[in-house]
């Protein structure tokens, strides 16, 4: 009984602890800035509204009479808002490309890494796991470097190749690890019967692995979304090339309005939201980055 | 040191009935081995009496004394688990002194008593050593030397030599006994395997989907059987069952079917006849019963075909052809035929069990 | 394996080893040149190699001192506090209870939100003027009048509790896979035996998630050491430096004061702060008893 009651106090405060912080910024974001700076705050949104989330694209749709400010309507006038737009828009192209080149590259190699004894397997991840190994600030300079010297900078191709460098390497360790744990016997089966290697592979293991893929797959699209220094850096001054990070952090270093940031990044974490519910089932079993999870037995 | 006694104990697990209201008294100083297939609720009796788990309804008695709401640890009980659960970054000396340390003994008496125990199983060599450098057989001793070290009250043992091999398994059964009946202490076994049961226990209790099946001294149970289950269960090769039925003609009674026909004696027959009157039954004869010739035999003999032979060496055991039916015969080590080759059987009439088709007990 | 399969194999495999080796090669040779020369993001094609020079800079820079300071104490917070939640997280996760499931997406959620968004809602949670923070504890009358969290005493501590707030998540995930492994008659032996909760956490259990927790150790003093987004987002480095970590300072130095170089060599001094941590680590939680 004690322990019962101890276990429930913990439960409610994991939750808790984990959900605060959201919970602040959505009530934040769906209330009148008069609302917002109130003295005591208002801990359950006062008058709530769905304004900010229409002002930030661009949209004059008004409700509880509150007039864009002239600040606001300068900013309108010099196409900023457009720029978010266009942000959203654009990393909305690119975390898939970067989720598609990922995965292309990875699966075959993962699958490859995972279930074969190929020559110089453990000097193939050293080399995986030693990219994980150096911290980013010294990845990011030389990369910031390189693509200013060829003049890429502010094109999302460099962007693309930056969040590659990573996510390859990422993806393709926690694939070997995941292939390795799919039971082998229906694949050797499969070759006994005289399927090629690639037949065994659509028929006695992709059955198994898809679920898995499919979660390995949202990992490679949750980088580039949230990625921000990458994307601050390489794509930061262009109007064009910009992503939904870089853009939200210039703009609102010029344009404090609390609530309309504060929905701006409800925007940029309901993806993540998601990828947590997706996500779930899977990450004991793909052991993001666990490097025992890849040793050979 | 302790009479153990349930009453009524039942555990649920969602709506899953593991143990189903289970009554029995284990006797002081006794070795009581509850016996049964694997699922069928033994380590749940068990962890109930240790207080592990707390049973849905039941009391569980030490003596006199209700022990339901008393913690595993104030039982003072001692447990030994297949897997032999033995602390991993602990050596064999911490491990033996843990339940000692943990009630604050004083450490000489901790020294002295963890000798003792590791000198009574022979492992005082091993002390400095750590669980993962000691063998299956080795961790086991530990595990046994851990439990008797505090010399509790009553030993719950859960298939603790289940995962050591087989040769050193029939040694461990003779010494566990020794180290029972020299400790005096009350025993709780459970095994699956009933071989262990046979040899170990005063008492046995054979469960099957979690209710007491039977219960008594290993000898009866295995003589009279009191239902199906038990019959079948308890025994290698396993017990023979013939379906039939009882006829009586010009004052002879026989029990048989299409392909056999056995003579009751007249008690017998009337007990059967008042327990389970127009019955369809069961003739259930340990494969030991049944002898086999290659001629015609004196009495109730009847005629079968060889299906296969198994030469053990010391004894053959003979699979035979009965219609569609194969039933299992213990013959002499020089027996020797070929299969297919027609048989004649007899059945002993003292090896003879019949039990009521229907409710699968024992009749006579 | 034939030879066919290893081909096959091959070709799967070692172009993308390839790449991996290059695209993170190239980075460590570039940035080891960069931090031996005075380049200037101003100027990229004209420098001087200046040897030593900006690693002895670095040693004798106040702030890059001030900086490290800094560092070490937000991995050392963040380390502490991320191996208390997540086993802590995972002991109860591991727990059976009706609703785990759902406690299991709430808990990884905070992982799948961006370094980034995480340090704006910590501000926004700690904000002076309109906190939620604020409002539970005026509501609770444990403060009166709004007070500001992120001062030049608490700023770090707060980043450090966001940060631990966002990987946590993650880490408790490998101890509770872990925690999996414990056997459950061991546990059960332990009861019987009478140990305590803590002698049962440091003979049954923690024997069994040590090594995870050894990767958790690693991977939080990796990421905390470089961590630099959070500080941006929630602090801007501040109130006077006092969020300033050392990869914080080497990103000024080469996007505001524009020397590569400098920021370069003091990349270097991080790698090698974090390399040499790690392996105290191993050596900590590998080595035997005695
Ligand atoms: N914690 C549990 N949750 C659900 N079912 C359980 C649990 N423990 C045991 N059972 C079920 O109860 C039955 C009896 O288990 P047990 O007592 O362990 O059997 P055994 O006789 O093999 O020791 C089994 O069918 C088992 O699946
Ligand atoms: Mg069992």
């Amino acid at each position: 009984m004690v322990r019962k009651s101890v276990l429930g106090a913990f439960v409610v405060l994991i939750a808790i602890w984990s959900l605060t912080p959201i919970y602040t910024i959505v009530n934040i974001s769906l209330m009148r800035m008069d609302n917002v700076v109130h003295i005591p705050g208002y801990i359950v949104p006062k008058d709530p509204t769905f304004n900010q989330y229409f002002r930030l694209f661009g949209s004059d749709i008004k409700t509880g009479g509150v007039e864009v400010g002239a600040a606001e309507q300068q900013f309108r006038k010099f196409g900023q808002y457009q720029g978010l737009t266009r942000g959203l828009i654009n990393i909305l192209i690119i975390a898939p490309v970067v989720m598609i080149i990922t995965m292309l590259a990875a699966v075959p190699a993962g699958y490859a890494l995972g279930r074969f004894r190929i020559k110089y397997r453990n000097a193939y991840l050293g080399i995986l796991l030693g990219s994980r190994a150096i911290p980013p600030v010294s990845v990011v300079i030389p990369y910031y470097f390189l693509f200013k010297s060829v003049n890429l900078l502010g094109n999302p191709i460099s962007l693309i190749i930056a969040d590659l460098s990573i996510t390859i390497p990422i993806i393709t360790w926690i694939l070997t690890g995941f292939f390795g744990s799919l039971p082998r016997d229906l694949e050797k089966a499969a070759r006994v019967d005289g399927a090629t290697m690639s037949q065994a592979f659509r028929y006695a293991v992709l059955p198994f692995a898809l679920p898995g893929l499919g979660a390995t797959a949202v990992l490679a699209f949750l980088y580039p979304w949230n990625e921000f220094l990458n994307a601050w850096l390489l794509t930061g001054g262009s109007v064009s090339g910009q992503v939904y990070n870089s853009f939200m952090t210039s703009f609102f270093a010029m344009q404090a309005v609390d609530n309309l940031f504060a929905s701006a990044v409800v925007i940029q974490i309901i993806p993540a939201l998601v990828v947590a519910a997706i996500l779930q089932r899977y990450i004991t079993r793909l052991k993001i980055v666990d490097p025992s999870a890849v040793v050979m037995t | 040191m302790v009479r153990v006694r349930l009453e009524g104990v039942s555990k649920k697990y969602g709506s899953f009935l593991a143990v189903d209201k289970s009554s029995f008294e284990v006797d002081d100083k006794e070795f009581f081995i509850i016996l049964g297939p694997s699922g069928c609720g033994k380590s749940t009796t068990l962890n109930i009496i240790a207080g592990l788990e707390e049973p849905a309804e039941g009391k569980i008695y030490f003596d006199e004394q209700v022990v339901n709401d008393i913690p595993p640890e104030k039982r003072d009980i001692a447990m030994v688990f297949q897997s032999f659960a033995l602390y991993p970054n602990l050596s064999v000396n911490e491990n033996i002194a843990f339940p000692l340390k943990i009630r604050k003994r004083p450490k000489e008496e901790v020294r002295r008593k963890v000798q003792e125990a590791a000198e009574k199983l022979r492992i005082a060599h091993l002390l400095p050593k750590r669980p993962y450098q000691l063998s299956g057989g080795e961790r086991q001793r530990v595990a046994l030397a851990r439990a008797i070290v505090r010399e509790p009250k009553l030993f719950l043992l859960d298939e603790p030599l289940s995962n050591i091999d087989a040769k050193l398994r029939v040694h461990m059964r003779a010494e566990l006994i020794a180290l029972q009946k020299d400790l005096k202490i009350t025993t709780i076994y459970v095994t699956h395997d009933q071989v262990e049961a046979m040899t170990m226990a005063d008492r046995v209790l054979v469960m099957n989907q979690g209710k007491i099946a039977q219960m008594g001294k290993p000898l009866d149970v295995f003589r009279k059987p009191a239902n199906l289950f038990v019959a079948g269960f308890i025994g290698t090769p396993p017990m023979n069952f013939f379906p039939c039925t009882m006829k009586t003609s010009g004052g002879k009674t026989v029990l048989g079917d299409t392909y056999f026909s056995v003579t009751l004696d007249p008690a017998r027959a009337r007990t059967v006849s008042e327990k389970a009157p127009n019955s369809e039954l069961v003739l259930g004869v340990r494969p030991q019963h049944l002898s086999i010739s290659t001629s015609k035999m004196d009495g109730d003999s009847f005629a079968a075909e060889i299906f296969a032979v198994e030469p053990l060496g010391t004894e053959t055991i003979v699979d035979i052809k009965l219609g569609d039916n194969v039933y299992k015969a213990v013959t002499s080590a020089n027996f020797s035929s070929a299969i297919r080759e027609k048989v004649w059987v007899q059945i002993d009439p003292n090896g003879m069990q019949i039990f009521d088709k229907k409710t699968e007990m024992a009749v006579a | 394996m034939n030879l066919t399969e290893q081909k096959i194999a091959f070709v799967l495999v070692v172009p993308l080893i390839a790449v991996a080796f290059f695209v993170n090669g190239y980075p460590i040779v570039q940035s080891f040149w960069l931090s031996l020369t005075d380049t200037n993001l101003s100027d990229l094609a004209h420098y001087n190699f200046v040897g030593a020079d900006n690693y002895v800079n670095g040693l004798n820079d106040f702030f890059f001192q001030r900086s490290a300071i800094v560092s070490i104490r937000f991995v050392a917070e963040t380390t502490a506090m991320v191996a208390v939640a997540s086993i802590a997280i995972a002991l109860v996760l591991n727990e059976k209870f009706r609703g785990s499931g759902l406690l299991k997406v709430i808990v990884i959620v905070p992982w799948a939100i961006s370094e980034y968004a995480v340090g704006i809602l910590g501000g926004f949670f700690l904000n002076a003027n309109f906190g939620l923070w604020n409002g539970v504890l005026t509501n609770l009358g444990l403060i009166k009048g709004n007070t500001n969290w992120l001062t030049a005493q608490m700023a770090l501590d707060w980043v450090a509790i966001f940060y631990t707030w966002n990987i946590a998540p993650l880490m408790s995930f490998f101890i509770l896979t872990s925690l999996q492994t414990v056997p459950e008659d061991l546990y059960k032996m332990s009861r019987v035996d009478g140990a305590s909760p803590f002698r049962r956490f440091r003979y049954v259990t923690f024997p069994f998630i040590r090594y995870a927790l050894l990767i958790v150790l690693v991977l939080t003093t990796m990421a905390a050491g470089s961590a630099t987004v959070i500080m941006y987002s929630m602090t801007l480095g501040g109130p006077g430096g006092a969020t300033q970590t050392a990869t914080y300072y080497s990103f000024v130095q080469f996007l505001q004061k524009r020397q590569l170089g400098y920021g370069a060599a003091l990349s270097w001094y991080i790698f090698i702060f974090l390399i040499a941590t790690t392996m105290l680590y191993f050596y900590l939680l590998t080595r035997r008893r005695k």
